[in-house]
């Protein structure tokens, strides 16, 4: 499969990130079409039709989304773009708000437009994004000062404006309603569903939050139509799609793909195979609450529903690979202490849960491991799953359960001879004190 | 109105409550922590899954509005082993130290933990602390023990929601998440003790209960409390005649699941020495120890002259007291009166709207009710009871200001004073010509008319002290000495 | 009640002290009244508020944390519950340089943690804290976003990636 370049069109001009350079190649034509010849339900029902599906890592369909929103809601309704990117192995909504952050700011104006939201509107950006919230900000003074945000946009009689709230350092806070907390100024502590988002979110209006990348489609689709979006990929799973690649791999970075190039295709035909030419041991195909895939399973189509069926998930398509030398407990104690790290601490199951998982790897990995704690570690994991309050003690189990049953003998390594694998490395070093939480 | 089968019996219940509520109906009881009815549903403490037909997951069944026709599995093996679950998270960090917790006894995490704890656990690691806040006061009346807390956030909600002050929040995140207050902000409003109730496990428990005794070696009796006049019904909890706590009782009218501070520990004046003899003033001015046939002599010989006397009742009486008190004295023709302090106004939340504190007695309504139009007792306090033959105060606590030196010399010029006191150190005992002793708040059986105009009943806890008798069988006495012996000797 | 301890003795640190008077400077001011205008309630500003108050003092003290709180009608616990939750405000004081290691599993396979382990050894720092001049504070990070140019080191806001403990060196000697 050929690389393309939809998505990421803009961002090899030199300047990018002006408006100007986003104008010259036809930028906020599609807004002013949307907006000047359009109605909202026609926008929504061209997204739908385009079968366009969240980007953020339930691949929810947009369309159906945005019709869910009512439309005589006694309180406003708001527009949210989320732009929290914390599941690691995930950079790809970085590079649309550093380099083209017009094409979000477009997609932004006509969702903000086929929702009939309030005149005010946040792009919730990970507070680390220093330099993406300064580059936001110059973008939307430029868009103001052209006239594309503020009253009556085109003259269509739409208002509209978007603020770039930052956050401060939480990964739940990319779950819609920890997102919808913490622009209300709260701890990003998620809310129990229902009343689902759509219905009363942020300030008690209608609530919709959409990944960047998934905004940035919004406009493609208005310009070319619903079917020449369908025609990249398969259906159901359709569209132009960013891919992460990272971890042990010659060439890491962003690849843009029709939706349902496999893994192996993206590993070894562009990103140049493994680091050191070394064999490959473990993929995580959907940023890190996604199960890992052995070697023999990659000749899998990085979609929805083809990941779906192997058990595992596309997630945000961020592709960690992992090779022969990483020991597969460090890496699944590293990805435990993150969600321990990052649970918000209010639901049971997580907030003990995802703490014991990485207190038990770390016995294991520290050579006091147990017989059964291969089965403790499944057992707990099926405790959490399903069981929490939000997606993220599913994602916490996702690499524990995947690991113990693909890689239970290197568990039962540990546990027996007190050591990691031969030929694998452990990265860090047992004798460094650890931080507090 | 929704069908619903929980559990195979179809219940009927209004559309959209949960599914605690609705298999409350159905007389099923659903385990949980975090949910309160009087407070946000929040979904956390994961207790509550229950089984949904149709639906994939688990569900919260606090969060889950009941639908027509759901039909919903609160007690089956899916069920029963997300909850061992969930109970085994929750212990694995949870202090085994039910011995010496105040909260054992009426600990839904001790009683759950029969339910759905293991005998023995997988926990290989060492448990979460936080040092330095297992005693820890943070406030006036409530002790935290954060190693206890199973995050629940009741409490936190509760300073949200109910008081509106918010000084307790959740800090941190994550398995290291404190529930704590701000240095220099403790608890302190005028509800902070509330928290100790619907702290599902001992992490928060009340200064002045603690290590007093273990709570299932406490009598139980429902009562009112007296603090004002909102009313709030309580638990008194007591034993061999001591009161050791007071905790509300729910009543989504009045005072919902809460309890003022004030009124909380008001018990805590009954701590005192207790008149349990009648006193008469002899002849050589001296008030002694007396026998009740010589006090109930002295007052008839009082009255047996008297023109012009007076009699002030007192908004601790019940109605049925007053009723007493009002028969007798219009027998005796004696003028009767009524007041009371103004007080707060201290804030009580029902279910539905604020009710407002302002008198310092329980039954200021009722009492006035019965005496109609009542003589001034203000007036009296004021300009002094001269010509006044025999005064009668029903409860020498009847006002603050009745401990005034100069109140009490201007009542003193009454020329026979007859006080009933339940505190022997009430400065008004001095004084009296006759002292009755007199009965306390949980020694009494009656009602009370809260602001509402609501009649409340209370119940006898135990007996009055020593040769203390209620209120009403003074008067019955009293009666019966004034009017039925004389009759006899006539 | 002589068992019972102090008000929050774990937390002497956070005790606000009544004598230290803060205050935003005049150029803050107009920012923060600013965020107001963005948001449709005063507790919504509480975030972009607490960055503003960051950039000011450098770290969120408990002097701030009342004056926060009263800028914007919330209790102080409230207030501190938020800057608890969020990992970028400071609750200390930091060095000059905030050296933020990502160690999360694609900067881990590529090396993160020697970096990190150096940095430390190097400094002579704990893992966290920083170093006795004032100059450094290193600390150990999730994921930054960057994991396609991995290892990343996080210097104040500025992201350094595709790092090295050769790198890192060389960018130490820049950072004085």
């Amino acid at each position: 499969m050929e690389q393309i370049k939809v998505l990421l069109a803009n961002i090899d001009k030199p300047d990018s990130t002006s408006i100007d350079t986003y104008m010259a190649g036809g930028g906020y034509e599609d807004a002013r079409k949307a907006l000047t010849t359009m109605k909202p339900d026609e926008v929504t029902q061209l997204v739908k039709d385009s079968e366009l599906r969240g980007r953020g890592g339930a691949g929810f369909p947009t369309g159906n989304k945005w019709s869910f929103v009512p439309k005589n809601a006694p309180k406003p309704t708001w527009l949210l773009c989320n732009a929290d990117e914390s599941e690691p192995g995930t950079f790809k909504d970085r590079l649309i708000i550093e380099k083209d952050p017009h094409l979000l700011i477009e997609g932004m104006i006509i969702a903000a437009f086929a929702i009939g939201s309030n005149p005010m509107s946040y792009i919730y950006i990970r507070g680390e994004f220093y330099y993406g919230a300064t580059v936001l900000d110059k973008a939307l003074d430029e868009a103001r000062a052209k006239g594309f945000l503020g009253k009556n946009i085109f003259g269509s009689g739409f208002d509209f404006d978007i603020t770039v709230h930052r956050g401060a350092g939480a990964y739940i806070c990319g779950e819609e309603t920890g997102l919808i907390e913490s622009v209300e100024g709260h701890r990003g502590q998620p809310r129990v569903k229902p009343p689902f988002p759509a219905v009363i979110g942020v300030f008690g209006g209608p609530t919709v939050v959409q990944n960047v990348e998934t905004l940035a489609c919004v406009p493609l689709i208005v310009r070319n139509g619903a079917e020449w979006f369908k025609s990249f990929g398969t259906p159901k799973n359709t569209g132009p799609k960013l891919y992460c690649v990272s971890g042990n791999v010659k060439k890491p970075g962003v690849y843009e793909f029709p939706m349902g190039i496999t893994i192996k295709e993206l590993i070894y035909d562009h990103c140049g195979g493994i680091t050191g030419d070394r064999k490959l041991k473990a993929v995580i195909p959907g940023g890190a609450s996604a199960p890992m895939l052995t070697p023999d399973e990659i000749d899998i189509p990085l979609n929805f529903d083809a990941l779906m069926k192997a058990g595992s998930m596309l997630g945000s398509a961020g592709i960690i690979v992992l090779d022969e030398s990483v020991c597969i407990v460090d890496a699944v104690w590293r990805l435990a202490k993150f969600f321990a790290h990052e649970s918000c601490g209010q639901c049971t199951p997580c907030r003990e849960g995802t703490n014991w998982l990485e207190s038990v790897l770390d016995r294991i990995e520290r050579g006091e491991g147990r017989p059964q704690d291969a089965d403790l570690l499944l057992d707990m994991s099926e405790n959490i799953g399903g069981k929490s309050l939000c997606a993220l003690g599913d994602a916490a189990i996702g690499p524990v359960i995947s690991s113990v049953r693909k890689f239970r003998d290197e568990y039962l390594h540990h546990v027996e001879h007190k050591s990691c694998l031969p030929g694998t490395t452990r990265y860090r070093r047992l004798d460094m004190p650890v931080a507090a939480h | 109105m929704a069908k619903v089968t929980i559990d195979g019996n179809e219940v009927e219940v209004q559309d959209g409550i949960n599914v605690i509520e609705a298999a409350k109906a159905a007389d099923i009881h659903v385990p949980h922590f975090c949910y309160h009815p009087s407070l946000s549903v929040v979904g956390q403490c994961r207790m509550c899954l229950v089984e949904v037909e149709g639906m994939a997951k688990l569900q919260a069944g606090c969060a889950t509005p009941v639908k027509d026709g759901m039909k919903i599995h609160v007690w089956n093996d899916k069920v029963d082993k997300a909850r061992r679950g969930q109970m085994e998270f929750l212990l694995i960090n949870h202090p085994l130290d039910c011995p010496i917790c105040d909260k054992a006894g009426e600990c839904p995490l001790q009683d759950y933990s029969f339910n759905y704890g293991n005998v023995d656990s997988r926990y290989g690691e060492f448990k979460r602390t936080y040092p330095g806040m297992d005693r820890t006061a943070i406030g006036p009346h409530v002790i935290q023990n954060m190693n206890r807390c199973i995050h629940c956030t009741r409490c936190i909600r509760f300073t949200a929601e109910i008081t509106g002050t918010s000084e307790l929040a959740f800090f941190k995140r994550g398995a290291s998440t404190e529930v704590g207050v701000f240095p220099g902000t403790p608890l302190d409003n005028w509800m902070s003790a509330c928290v100790t109730d619907i702290c599902p496990t001992g992490a928060l428990t009340p200064r002045e209960f603690r290590f007093e005794s273990r709570v299932w070696n406490l009598d139980v009796t429902e009562s009112v409390c007296n603090g004002c006049d909102v009313g709030c019904n309580i638990f008194i909890g007591h034993r061999n005649g001591q009161v050791y706590r007071y905790r509300p009782r729910v009543n989504p009218d009045v005072n919902d699941h809460w309890l003022c501070d004030y009124g909380r520990f008001s018990y805590e004046q009954y701590e005192t020495d207790r008149v349990v003899v009648p006193k008469v003033r002899t002849e050589d001015d001296y008030l002694g120890i007396s026998t009740w046939d010589e006090a109930l002599e002295a007052i008839g010989r009082a009255y047996r002259d008297a023109k012009n006397t007076f009699a002030i009742l007192s908004a601790q009486m019940t109605n049925e007291e007053a009723s007493a008190a009002k028969a007798l004295f219009d027998r005796i023709g004696s003028r009767t009166g009524v007041m009371v302090d103004p007080i707060g106004p201290i804030k009580m939340k029902s279910r539905t709207e604020w009710l407002l504190g302002t008198q310092a007695g329980p039954n200021f309504r009722g009492v006035s009710k019965v005496i109609g139009d009542g003589a001034n007792v203000d007036n009296l306090l004021t300009n002094g009871a001269d010509g006044i033959d025999v005064l009668y105060i029903c409860d020498a606590l009847f006002s603050e200001r009745a401990k005034d030196p100069a109140v009490i010399a201007s009542l003193r010029k009454a020329k026979f004073l007859i006080v009933h006191s339940w505190d022997a150190n009430h400065p008004l005992c001095d004084v009296a010509d006759v002292l009755i002793p007199g009965a306390i708040h949980p020694e009494k059986e009656g009602t009370y008319t809260n602001l509402q105009g609501r009649e409340q009943q209370i119940h006898q806890a135990f007996t009055p002290k020593g040769q203390a008798i209620t209120d009403l069988d003074t008067f019955r006495r009293i009666s019966e000495r004034l009017f039925e012996l004389a009759e006899v000797s006539a | 009640m002589a068992d019972l301890q102090p008000d929050n003795p774990y937390a002497p640190d956070r005790f606000p002290d009544p004598n230290k008077h803060v205050e935003f400077p005049e150029e803050a001011k107009k920012r923060f009244d600013w965020i107001l205008t963005r948001y449709p309630t005063k507790e919504a500003a509480l975030l972009p508020t607490l960055h503003l108050a960051q950039e000011v003092w450098g770290w969120i003290s408990p002097e701030v944390v009342h004056y926060v709180g009263n800028l914007l009608d919330l209790s102080p616990a409230t207030v501190f519950g938020v800057v608890s939750f969020y990992n970028m405000y400071n609750q200390k004081p930091v060095g000059k340089y905030h050296l933020q290691v990502c160690t999360n599993l694609s900067c881990m396979v590529t090396r993160a943690y020697d970096i990190y382990d150096h940095l430390c050894e190097k400094l002579s720092v704990h893992p966290g804290g920083t170093t006795k001049d004032g100059l450094y504070t290193v600390v150990e990070v999730e994921c930054l976003g960057s994991c396609g140019t991995a290892p990343v080191v996080q210097v104040n806001n500025d992201y350094h990636e595709s790092m090295d403990v050769v790198k890192m060196d060389a960018l130490l000697e820049i950072l004085k």
